[in-house]
């Protein structure tokens, strides 16, 4: 048997309960999750879909890591498993948080510094170019980052930082080839990029082992320290005028 | 209200944060003392690593004047941030663990804006990486009585290269190097040198994969190579000749 302590209760409110569930080799967290579900409590909220670690709707935490319930081994597991819902995030009910934040920050993104194809250059591209972009496509968005990153997690800051799930998404638009949009600006002083202090804890949680710190966010930072940081740069822009 | 420093996390979190704040300011302690302290630095074909210029004064310790280059080099640092904002400040201590309260702005405000100009420390180090391996090469040389220079081996040649060669290694993993090189373009191959470029990133970015481990084990082999020079160089012990 597998002993598990779900967190039960609506907008924050509630108290862990203790379950017991037949264990099966090859069980993963969400599989306990959903037979709690089915065979004891009919009500328990859970976000879930592809059960194969590609949608990221099962993000949770589990004995305190925020992790993909689908992608976690009950075997390498101390028990009782604790699973509770996003902290980083207003909580709904049982283990789902609201995260519709992320949803409205993507739009905004797009809609204020979205991808904007260059007239210049050719589409067709040859790997080198494109290599830079491939790692950041792999984001699943599952949130596990976000949830994780101190800035939003204890300190809460959603309306003055991306956090790093977007901050990988806007250097996959910034890194592209074809792009156009200088967003420069727009990392400093809207995205909040500074507020980054470099704890990788992002990349310590992602379920698609994207460097995110070391080759999303370091790489934004010195782009940003070449226009705001960097005196001789700077100069150099002033005397040259580019 | 959770208290600070709680968290649901099963593991020994606070391992890593407790061994990297003991080890860290372990060494800066020591580079300090030995820092002020002015003396056994040189002996023989070795110099300490700590001295890069190791000239004589009689009013101050020579280190003085350079090991502000390092230090601010590994200071503003990008991982060394993460020891320090981790083992240091707790800001957080570990992922997922409840830190203080405060009046949180990163690295968006003074003082840790200033980290920004870690491009310049990265300038004035890659001169102290060739002055160490002048160090490193003239520790496997001898001047003999008459003028004659012979080749030799002792412990401290070898723990002087090691030093230089992971310096060299740490300062090549750099991410403001990597930048600097090619990171900062995205069209390689529509722009002018872009294939240069694009090679000098892809081989930055192989050893920025290791830029944590050559940050800890560059910083212990300084250490290291110091105290054996200061060792031999005080008469605590003889040096351990190979040939």
């Amino acid at each position: 048997m597998v002993k598990f302590l779900i967190f039960r209760g609506e907008r924050g409110e509630g108290a862990f309960k203790e379950y017991e569930v037949p264990y099966q080799e090859g069980m993963v967290v969400l599989d306990g999750v959903l037979y709690i579900q089915s065979r004891f409590e009919g009500d328990l909220s859970v976000r879930w879909n592809c059960k194969a670690a590609k949608c990221g709707s099962c993000a949770a935490e589990i004995n305190g890591k925020p992790s993909l319930m689908c992608k976690t081994r009950v075997e390498h597991l101390s028990q009782p498993i604790k699973v509770e819902p996003l902290r980083a995030y207003p909580h709904i009910k049982d283990l789902v948080a609201d995260t519709s934040w992320n949803l409205r920050t993507r739009r905004k993104i797009i809609k204020d510094v979205g991808f904007k194809p260059r007239k210049d250059a050719s589409w067709i591209m040859k790997d080198e170019d494109i290599e830079k972009g491939r790692e950041f496509r792999k984001c699943i968005e599952c949130a596990l980052c976000l949830d994780v990153c101190h800035v939003l997690r204890e300190h809460q800051l959603f309306d003055k930082f991306v956090g790093p799930a977007y901050l990988v998404f806007s250097a996959y638009l910034e890194t592209h080839p074809m792009d156009s949009v200088d967003r420069i600006s727009w990392l400093k002083e809207e995205a909040g990029i500074m507020y980054c202090n470099i704890t990788k804890c992002c990349t310590e949680v992602c379920p698609e082992e994207i460097h995110i710190t070391d080759n999303a966010i370091i790489p934004m930072k010195e782009r940003v320290a070449d226009r705001y940081f960097d005196p001789i740069k700077m100069l150099f822009r002033k005397i040259t005028g580019k | 209200m959770e208290r600070v420093f709680a968290t649901s996390r099963r593991d020994i979190w606070w391992t890593e944060t407790l061994g990297s704040a003991v080890v860290f300011l372990g060494v800066i302690l020591y580079s300090i003392v030995r820092a002020l302290e002015g003396k056994f630095f040189e002996w023989g074909p070795y110099v300490s690593p700590l001295y890069s210029i190791p000239f004589d004064t009689a009013w101050i310790s020579p280190a003085v004047f350079t090991m502000w280059v390092p230090a601010g080099y590994r200071i503003t640092c990008y991982f060394c941030r993460r020891v320090y904002y981790r083992s240091i400040f707790a800001d957080p201590p570990a992922c997922a663990v409840r830190e203080f309260k405060r009046n949180y702005k990163g690295e968006s405000a003074f003082p840790y804006i200033l980290l920004n100009i870690h491009r310049y420390f990265l300038y004035l180090v890659v001169i102290f990486v060739f002055i160490h391996w002048g160090h490193a090469i003239s520790a496997f040389f001898r001047w003999g009585e008459n003028g004659s220079v012979k080749f030799g081996m002792g412990l401290g040649s070898l723990l002087i290269l090691a030093d230089t060669v992971l310096l060299t290694l740490y300062v090549l993993s750099c991410h403001s190097l990597r930048h600097i090189l090619g990171g900062g373009s995205d069209f390689y191959s529509a722009e002018r040198m872009g294939k240069i470029k694009y090679s000098l990133w892809k081989f930055v970015s192989r050893l920025n994969e290791r830029h944590g481990f050559f940050f800890w084990t560059s910083l212990l082999s300084v250490a290291i190579a110091d105290f054996y020079v200061r060792a031999v160089s005080s008469g605590a012990i003889n040096d351990i000749r190979f040939f």
